[in-house]
């Protein structure tokens, strides 16, 4: 599945530029794989190889490969090599977050994440984590309207898409709420909003903010990162119309989504 | 961010380092301040520890302590001020701007003399300061000439500029940047719509004066992922390791066609996105 080592023509190291030297090496490699003289799946050559070519040391290479990996450029394989990556993956699920929520997919008993899964056509499943009563943390607080360390229920989940992890989420429920399949392991099709619906109340919408950072070592592990990959930070509130119903987070793997969005003008 | 120099939380519960477990000494250290930091100790914009104060509760050499320090750096938990300290970042979890684009694109805003940006900043206190750095042709590359539906290489009107934000509640911050922003425009747009090539495009910025020309806007649609910045990204937007930006590319449509692509990248610790999404009938 990888392939073969290429040893791109590199251009000698400036010795009078006032750019340090592992940088410009850095520099040199960047420009390859933006220039796709290297492509992702392609192997850098060997650490020696560098060293020989730009005719440095050891050390100066390293900390170059270092910046690349920092960059998400590219990813090291112990013992094997470094090899070029996409920063977004090529296959990357598709969310468009105007259309996952439509009521429709929830009467065909497809959730949100079944429709972003269906961009691909990668079969969705989930790790339970935790299903428990809760004090809620102050920015689920706030979009419930509650008090901070009001118990809430809470059903944290480990989500797959194929062979990766995605997603690591939690939806807090006002305890009212949490009875039945609510609370159960397995919410069923169409999700938390076609189980609150069936309820009796009516969703009016959703408000979903998003920002990015680098994971923590935890969520990095739980999500199989590479390095050099952030996380997009995720809070959906849903609403009817006169009260917060669910309060939905999710760490998300920066490098496996790409969100689309389509915004009328008027 | 404010730094208070005095702040140095030196109670902090830290033990030596433990050379009898399989861990890397610099991680155990990093671990430790890692676990403080997220409970909220020292809170954020306040200072950790001296690299000395650091070394002697861990019983370890500074090597290993800028090791850790740095470890936290690249996660973007803290950020070092020279001469001063290491400080744990303050606007970490929490954007400056959240972009609103649902609402920041209604016609009322333009018709207001708002532009989208200055529609989004003003409901949050924020304050925005933008500078054109380049006005002028250049030849379309692949993503933006598949984005304006025209062949790679025709020549394009672009215009430069970048974006810096404040919170209006602390006035005596500088401003810090925020985004660099370039929209491309197809030349036969740039000639019907001259007002392209000024340095300031007036009141409810450039899609008004696409409308004014009789450029009806029916939609816009954006793509957006999330990466690293490369080296030079990151010095525009003075941005440290452990900064993450946010890409978004954006292509507005008339009822004949697109008529300006644009091409952003946010730096991850001033903005986020805030979408409202209605479940009603009308989405059925």
């Amino acid at each position: 599945m990888h392939g073969a080592e290429r040893n791109p023509t590199l251009p000698d190291i400036d010795p009078t530029s006032d750019r340090p030297v592992y940088k410009q090496i850095a520099d040199a490699l960047r420009d390859q794989i933006e220039r796709e003289a290297l492509e992702p799946g392609d192997r850098l050559p060997s650490e020696a190889t560098l060293t020989r070519q730009f005719d440095t040391a050891r050390g100066t290479v390293r900390r170059a490969l270092a910046l690349l990996s920092a960059e998400g450029r590219v990813r090291t394989e112990r013992g094997v090599g470094v090899f070029v990556k996409n920063v977004v993956e090529a296959d990357a699920v598709v969310r468009q977050p105007y259309d996952r929520l439509k009521r429709h997919y929830r009467r065909q008993g497809k959730s949100p994440l079944l429709v972003d899964a269906d961009s691909r056509g990668l079969p969705v499943r989930q790790d339970m984590v935790e299903l428990a009563e809760v004090p809620a943390p102050p920015r689920v607080a706030e979009r419930l309207g509650v008090d901070t360390e009001t118990t809430v229920f809470v059903r944290r989940r480990r989500m797959w898409m194929g062979r990766t992890p995605t997603q690591l989420t939690a939806a807090y429920l006002p305890l009212d709420l949490a009875v039945g399949a609510l609370r159960a392991e397995d919410v069923g099709e169409g999700g938390t909003h076609a189980r609150i619906e069936e309820m009796g109340h009516r969703l009016t919408h959703v408000v979903e903010q998003l920002g990015v950072r680098m994971p923590t070592p935890r969520e990095k592990r739980q999500l199989r990162l590479q390095a050099g990959v952030p996380v997009v930070d995720l809070t959906q509130t849903a609403y009817t119309a006169d009260r917060a119903l669910e309060c939905f987070t999710a760490v998300i793997a920066g490098d496996r989504y790409r969100f689309e969005y389509r915004i009328p003008a008027e | 961010m404010r730094y208070d120099a005095h702040s140095g939380d030196n109670d902090l519960a830290l033990t030596p380092i433990d050379r009898t477990v399989d861990r890397s000494w610099y991680l155990q250290a990093a671990d430790q301040l890692r676990a403080h930091i997220v409970a909220g100790r020292p809170a954020p914009g306040n200072r950790l520890p001296s690299e000395l104060e650091l070394l002697h509760r861990f019983d370890a050499s500074r090597q290993t302590v800028r090791r850790a320090l740095e470890v936290l750096r690249q996660e973007g938990l803290v950020e070092p001020v020279k001469g001063v300290g290491v400080f744990v970042r303050a606007d970490r979890t929490t954007p400056v701007l959240y972009l609103r684009p649902q609402d920041r694109f209604k016609r009322v805003h333009r018709d207001a003399g708002d532009s989208a940006l200055h529609a989004d900043a003003r409901d949050q206190r924020v304050d925005i300061e933008q500078t054109v750095h380049a006005v002028g042709e250049v030849r379309a590359d692949p993503q933006v000439a598949a984005c304006l539906a025209i062949g790679a290489g025709t020549p394009v009107l672009v215009r430069r500029r970048l974006i810096s934000v404040r919170r209006r509640t602390s006035p005596s911050e500088a401003y810090r940047r925020a985004q660099l922003a370039d929209s491309y425009f197809p030349m036969a747009v740039a000639e019907r719509v001259p007002r392209l090539r000024d340095r300031n495009t007036g009141p409810g910025g450039t899609y008004a004066r696409l409308e004014d020309q009789g450029l009806v806007l029916s939609h816009f649609d954006e793509q957006v992922t999330f990466r690293m910045p490369n080296d030079e990204e990151a010095r525009w937007l003075r941005i440290g390791p452990g900064t993450p930006v946010i890409d978004l590319i954006r292509v507005a449509h008339t009822g004949s066609g697109p008529v300006e692509c644009f091409v952003s990248v946010m730096a991850g610790d001033k903005y986020g996105l805030e979408h409202r999404i209605a479940l009603d009938g009308s989405q059925e």
